[in-house]
């Protein structure tokens, strides 16, 4: 599932707003791997490419798919579009590692 | 055995350490700390955004969490008028609304850092793409390297600094596209051609007039398909990287048909008429300077970096390299080098395009600006230019250690060994030297650009408007605005500034002080829409409100006392206009709010 670049992408994310803003900046970080990084994350790591490749991918990928998120939850006011956002990938990724 | 286990672990660590990839991700933080320390990430306040097209930016986001939508202008903006068809691509607005609503930090923080990291992805690219070409990950960190801190300053401040945000966004998207599009011609991965189609469909909905640059390209990567599916007869393979392609795509242009037809035409859609040949003397004016030009020009590109990127031009068209030979004297030797020609023919499909295009285009504005990304497209060609000189210099230093060894062989083999520290030497080397001749420039810029367009007393005066001046009242910035700043009071405001403000003056005599005025503008003029929307598929495009309004069609009239002469000045009208039948509600820190009371 490679958490570990996942992990890695917040890393850099906050290495680049933490001087500026603080903790703060590690909450803009997390909110930006949760929401926009992490959604395509697991989908792109199926793809047999090198982290950086990944990491490309998946921040063009993450930043058009999040607008989904944006009409869910800022138009259409659905309340549970946030959590539904984080899980649906997990799940579907969790699911498919149980069933090889 | 213990301690060569213990000293291969170390190895092994070592190299894990010291793994490219790294390093490139260190350029990437470098890179995005250094642009965001540009405007910083006030929390407090958006003092620092620079020029007024930043603002409509930041104000965009706050758009769509205040209205919960996009599609159409917020009250303000569209000057009391409902279903005026917003004008700006939503998607990374949409993004930071995202941000700023989940983590609470103000729109121009969430924007600006989404910006940052849009221009630092150029780090990434250019090793990727130098990469993919030339199969040498020296040549590929030297052309990332490079990237950190363009040389000169202009090359990164300009995107930065003069408000193209979401171009920028869109610039990172080219990138991407281009190297997707070199890495699909190499090695043919369907996958590449859902991004290329994500790349497309992003770009549609970040800042829809870059398009037009990857019209051709994707022309080409058609018939590429095409003729692949013949040469295989298989019309599945067809089909399947058709729709990878051109499904998203398609998608988004069929439900955004409308926008394109009549919101979008009217303005940045100009640019796809053909209607002429004509010479637009600014796409090539240099006397339009501040900080760079308005539409950058090769001039900003140094004349070493032009020439050694001609030499590597030069080298991949006749496929060539010089090598020095040192066995039994020196020899100069021609060597068949067959480089990948694709990045050649995009860098100069990409030239031919800023600077041609616009001579038959009826508004070519985004295209000028668009010449931003030519250091970006001579990057990769600059790199392995300077290893190819590097690597003729080498061999020169080298047969000349050799015949002054007494050793000879001896010299050749320990050089050999050396030949790869040499190389990482050169690469740190040249990195190090282009970062520092950039940065006396980069802190000039940030010591020059500090000062603040909103400052905090004059954002906590917006703040007060915000909650005591009702959505539908009117305001007259009276005499001392041009950057739209007004926009953040969030209220429809009318803008007499410097210009208007001297010349009405001039007419002002103790008694007789006219209550008319010739406004400079309505508050948002750049972003705001002209295009009305009455129904499905039906638009109409409305005017503008007038300009020359009376003092009475305000409810409330700003002052600021930004210049020390400026109060007494308002000092003077403020108290002629409570004569009129208006009362001063707000007054802190030179910052005064007069309420129209009649």
């Amino acid at each position: 599932m490679r958490i570990d670049q996942l992990l890695a992408s917040l890393a850099v994310f906050s290495a680049i707003a933490v001087p500026f803003l603080g903790l703060k900046g590690v909450l803009l970080a997390m909110i930006y791997t949760l929401f926009i990084f992490m959604p395509c994350h697991f989908f792109i790591s199926k793809i047999d490419i090198g982290f950086l490749e990944r990491f490309i991918l998946t921040n063009i990928a993450g930043l058009s798919y999040s607008m989904i998120l944006a009409i869910l939850d800022v138009t259409l006011k659905i309340k549970l579009s946030k959590v539904m956002f984080i899980a649906v990938p997990l799940i579907i990724m969790v699911s498919s590692r149980l069933r090889k | 055995m213990g301690e060569d286990f213990k000293v291969s672990i170390k190895k092994k660590d070592l190299k894990k350490l010291l793994k490219v990839e790294y390093l490139i991700l260190l350029f990437f933080i470098s890179a995005g700390v250094l642009y965001i320390n540009f405007d910083k990430l006030p929390l407090t306040h958006p003092g620092n955004l620079k020029a007024s097209d930043t603002f409509a930016h930041s104000l965009a986001v706050e758009k769509v969490i205040d209205t919960q939508q996009w599609n159409y202008d917020d009250f303000y903006l569209s000057l009391g008028r409902e279903k005026m068809s917003s004008v700006q691509p939503p998607l990374y607005y949409m993004d930071a609304a995202i941000l700023t609503l989940f983590s609470g930090l103000p729109a121009w923080v969430t924007f600006y850092f989404i910006v940052c990291i849009s221009q630092a992805f150029f780090v990434i690219l250019m090793y990727l793409i130098t990469l993919e070409l030339f199969e040498d990950k020296k040549i590929a960190v030297l052309a990332s390297g490079l990237t950190i801190l363009p040389l000169p300053v202009s090359v990164w401040l300009y995107p930065v600094y003069i408000g193209i945000w979401i171009q920028v966004c869109g610039f990172s998207l080219i990138m991407a596209f281009f190297w997707l599009f070199i890495r699909y011609l190499k090695r043919k991965e369907s996958w590449s051609l859902l991004f290329m189609g994500i790349c497309i469909s992003s770009l549609i909905l970040t800042h829809s007039a870059d398009i037009l640059l990857l019209f051709f390209p994707c022309i080409a990567l058609g018939i590429i398909i095409l003729r692949d599916a013949h040469k295989k007869k298989d019309i599945r393979y067809l089909m399947k990287n058709a729709l990878l392609l051109g499904l998203i795509p398609a998608i988004l242009i069929l439900a955004l048909l409308p926008k394109f037809l009549f919101v979008w035409k009217g303005y940045a859609g100009d640019e796809a008429y053909l209607p002429k040949f004509q010479f637009t003397k600014t796409m090539f004016d240099q006397s339009n300077i501040v900080a760079s030009q308005v539409f950058p020009l090769y001039t900003n590109i140094p004349v070493w970096q032009i020439l050694i990127s001609i030499l590597a031009i030069v080298m991949i068209f006749i496929g060539r390299s010089v090598m020095i030979k040192n066995d039994k004297g020196t020899k100069i030797i021609i060597k068949k080098n067959q480089y990948d020609k694709s990045w050649l023919y995009l860098t100069i499909y990409f030239f031919i395009f800023v600077y041609f295009a616009e001579f038959f285009l009826y508004r070519p504005y985004y295209i000028g600006r668009m010449r931003a990304l030519q250091p970006y497209m001579l990057y990769p060609l600059l790199a392995l230019g300077l290893f190819l000189l590097f690597d003729f210099i080498k061999g020169i230093a080298y047969s000349l250690l050799i015949q002054a060894s007494k050793t000879p062989k001896k010299a050749s083999s320990v050089l050999e060994d050396a030949d790869g520290v040499m190389k990482s030497s050169f690469v740190a080397l040249m990195i190090m030297l282009c970062i520092s001749s950039a940065w006396t420039g980069y802190r000039q810029q940030v010591e020059v650009m500090r000062y603040e367009h909103v400052s905090l007393a004059q954002w906590q005066s917006y703040q007060w408007i915000g909650s005591n001046v009702r959505k539908d009242e009117r305001i007259l910035f009276f005499g001392s605005h041009d950057q739209s700043e007004g926009l953040y009071s969030k209220r429809i405001n009318g803008i007499f500034s410097h210009q208007e403000f001297q010349d009405y003056l001039k007419t002002v005599t103790q008694d007789n002080i006219s209550t008319d005025f010739h406004l400079s503008g309505w508050g948002g003029a750049t972003p705001r829409s002209k295009i009305l929307e009455l129904g499905f598929w039906k638009y109409e495009k409305v005017p503008d409100l007038d300009k020359d309004v009376s003092l009475y069609d305000f409810d409330y009239v700003y002052f600021m006392d930004e210049l020390p002469g400026m109060k007494q000045v308002n000092d003077f009208f403020i108290s002629y206009f409570q004569t009129l039948g208006f009362r001063l509600v707000y007054d802190v820190s030179g910052y005064r709010v007069l309420k129209n009371e009649n």
